[in-house]
Order: structure tokens, then C-alpha cells, then sequence
């Protein structure tokens, strides 16, 4: 069992440093492409994460946002993105961190947290029903685009 | 020597992800995927600077090449220096022509971007696409005056124009759906089912050109909206005072 054991340890922390992220992270672009979405960023990798700076994020050649930094901890079990300094070019909306994280304990649910200029990010998105809902806490600029419920003011789309 | 009983169990453990990743890797993408960005020009202000330097008289340019050719249509231009060619449709056949080649007594002399240029006993003939005819009417242009407050109003509260107006991508531009009544659309002529072509003469065929307008509204004093009315074309002028 032991022995077992160590070998698991050992394959998972394999796993995670020799995984090739750059590769992977070209091979995301490339299905984002056929969505006709691109990323321009600068990016280089370490042991543990996959960094992006100076991003500019085209939706269908749409300069839509950029952001200044983004990290990628693929964990497996556990697995973040933090995003910093987004800016979304309509109505100067500025998010100043951005968390989106995927853990085994919710496997059906991606949890994303942010602070921003126009309110409080707190949301998910739900991978059975396909779809994204974040509410946003004392909306200030965007508050025409959202919709309400008991919880508050919140932002939802289907895909 | 006991702490190393486990360093082969270790190893082993390290190394078979090692080569599971390079194996992986074949199938991964192995450059990124950027966009290239290209900034579109559009006709920020209504000067007529060339009025300032140039008389009429050396405007005018005289048009060399005035004969067609009636029975021959052109189909294809491809201009690569000596290696051009162009495809024509002669009599319901369509034929490659290079540079000197000869058809039907014409010799093809020039390829230029959007023309072929013939010549048959010393006269030169020009060859161009056939442009599609308009099946719309123009109608009369209206005019009309924004002030400079109200415009920057709307401009800088994307919501606040979403409020008052509705438009949707439609094959040939963008459609009205829905204008508020009494809202600052209504007043400047606007109306719905009317289809957004052009802006200050570039086409809004796609999203991108949509979202470049918007983001250089600011820049302009002028717009000139083409748009379709009930089959119609109608041209509509606005100045921001």
C-alpha cells in the first residue's frame, strides 16, 4: 500500500510538471480560433503554471478585452485561473482580479470570484445545464444588462 | 539506505508521466494562434482639402480607354507581375487569358486591379466585371442636426442607447427592430425595419465594422447613413454641433 502510494504521489506531481502547457495552451487556442475567438498575449511557462501578459482577447476580430496578467494552476484535482487587470472595452468596465476555479469536490460546477469596478463578482457555471449565472453585488454601470432574482442583480448565459 | 527504498517506486512514478506527455505532445498544437490586427479608415471629417490646392480644371482626368467589349464578359483577375492572368466568358465558354494572348482579334495588353485592358487594330478596349444593377430606388437625402451634448450622451452610455433603440445583424447590414417613441432615434429620422448599409461610406458587414464605428464615434462631425427603407435606398446626413 505504501509502496503504492508513493508511486501515485510521485505520477501525480509528474503529471503536473511535465505536462506540456504551453502545447496545451496552443492547442485551446486552436479550438478558440474555430470559435473565432483569438488571444494575443505574451506567454511563458514554469513548473507549476502557464502565465499570460498583455493579453488582448479578439471576439469575432473584436478587440473585446485585454488584461494584464493571467495564471493557469492546471492541478487536475484542483485548478485555477487567476486573471488581473481586465479591461472590457465598453464603458470603461475594469475587473481588478478575476478568480475562476474547478475542483473535484464540485465536479459539475466552475466557481468564478472577482472584484470590479462596477460591483462585486460572485458566480458559477454550471456544466450539466450549460450555462453561466454571476451575480453582481451593488451594480453600478451595467445594471441595465442584468437581471434580478431574490439573490440579487445577476448576469446569465446559455451556451 | 532504507530512505532509497523507495526511490525506484519514486522514478518509475515520474517517468511514466514523462513519457505519457511526449507522446501526448505529437497530438498538441505546437505554435500559438494570433490575430492580426488591421485598422479600417473611415472619412472623419467633410473637408474638401483637394479644393484648397487644385482647380477643377486639373482634377478632371481624361479617360483614355472608352470602347467594351460587348459579347466577351470578364470573370477573374489574378495579378501576380508576369504571371497575371484573367478568365473571360466568351460566348458561354470561359477561357484563361495571359499577358499577349490573343481571343476573338483582341490582345491582352495591361491587367489591371479591377479592369483588362484589349486592344484590336490599334484601339484599346477595356474589360471590367459587370457591376450588379440596383434593384432599389434612391430616394431623397434628409438631413439633420444633433447637438454635440446629445450625441456625447449617447456615445459614452452604450445601455442608455440600448434603451432606446433595438438592432440585429440582417444579411446585408443591420436592422432596426425597435426605436422608443419620442427617444432622440425617433427624432433624426430613424425608423423600424430600416436597414443599416453604410457609414460615412464603409459598409457594415459585419460586427467588427459595427463595433469600429462605435469606437470611433467620437472622431466624427459628420455621418452620412445609407440605409434600405421598403425597398428603397434612403441616405441620410447628420451633423454634430
Amino acid at each position: 500500500m505504501k509502496k503504492f502510494l508513493i508511486f501515485l504521489t510521485a505520477f501525480y506531481i509528474g503529471i503536473i510538471i511535465f505536462s506540456p502547457k504551453e502545447n496545451l495552451y496552443f492547442t485551446l487556442q486552436k479550438y478558440l480560433k474555430e470559435q473565432n475567438i483569438y488571444i494575443n498575449s505574451d506567454i511563458n511557462s514554469n513548473l507549476f503554471s502557464l502565465n499570460l501578459k498583455n493579453a488582448k482577447v479578439f471576439v469575432n476580430k473584436i478587440n473585446l478585452i485585454n488584461f494584464k496578467k493571467a495564471s493557469f494552476y492546471p492541478f487536475i484535482f484542483f485548478n485555477k485561473i487567476t486573471v488581473n487587470d481586465i479591461d472590457i472595452n465598453v464603458q470603461d468596465l475594469n475587473i481588478k482580479k478575476l478568480n475562476v476555479v474547478y475542483s473535484v469536490i464540485k465536479p459539475l460546477k466552475i466557481k468564478i470570484v472577482g472584484e470590479s469596478n462596477f460591483g462585486k463578482i460572485d458566480g458559477f457555471i454550471d456544466l450539466t445545464k450549460q450555462y453561466l449565472k454571476v451575480y453582481i453585488k451593488n451594480p453600478k454601470k451595467i445594471i441595465s444588462f442584468l437581471r434580478k432574482d431574490k439573490k440579487g442583480y445577476y448576469f446569465y448565459e446559455k451556451f | 539506505m532504507k530512505s532509497f527504498k523507495y526511490l525506484n517506486i519514486f522514478l518509475i512514478g515520474l517517468i511514466l508521466p514523462l513519457i505519457f506527455w511526449s507522446v501526448a505532445s505529437f497530438y498538441l498544437a505546437k505554435k500559438p494562434y494570433f490575430f492580426i490586427e488591421t485598422k479600417d479608415f473611415y472619412y472623419f471629417y467633410r473637408l474638401n482639402l483637394t479644393s484648397l490646392f487644385f482647380s477643377d480644371k486639373i482634377i478632371k482626368i481624361s479617360q483614355k480607354v472608352t470602347n467594351t467589349i460587348n459579347n466577351m464578359s470578364l470573370k477573374a483577375i489574378y495579378k501576380n507581375g508576369k504571371n497575371s492572368f484573367i478568365i473571360v466568358n466568351l460566348r458561354g465558354k470561359s477561357r484563361f487569358l495571359n499577358l499577349n494572348d490573343k481571343i476573338d482579334g483582341y490582345k491582352l495588353k495591361e491587367i489591371k486591379k479591377d479592369e483588362a485592358i484589349f486592344e484590336k487594330n490599334g484601339n484599346l478596349y477595356s474589360l471590367t466585371f459587370k457591376k450588379n444593377k440596383t434593384k432599389y430606388k434612391f430616394v431623397k437625402t434628409d438631413n439633420y442636426t444633433i447637438s454635440k451634448n446629445t450625441f456625447n450622451e449617447y456615445a459614452h452610455n452604450l445601455s442608455k442607447i440600448w434603451r432606446n433603440i433595438g438592432i440585429i445583424k440582417y444579411r446585408e447590414g443591420y436592422k432596426i427592430t425597435y426605436i422608443k417613441r419620442g427617444s432622440i432615434f425617433d427624432r433624426i429620422g430613424l425608423k423600424k425595419g430600416d436597414i443599416l448599409l453604410e457609414v460615412n461610406g464603409k459598409k457594415l458587414s459585419s460586427d467588427k465594422d459595427a463595433w469600429d464605428l462605435y469606437k470611433n464615434m467620437n472622431k466624427f462631425n459628420y455621418y452620412e447613413i445609407k440605409l434600405k427603407r421598403n425597398n428603397q435606398i434612403k441616405v441620410i446626413n447628420y451633423e454634430i454641433d
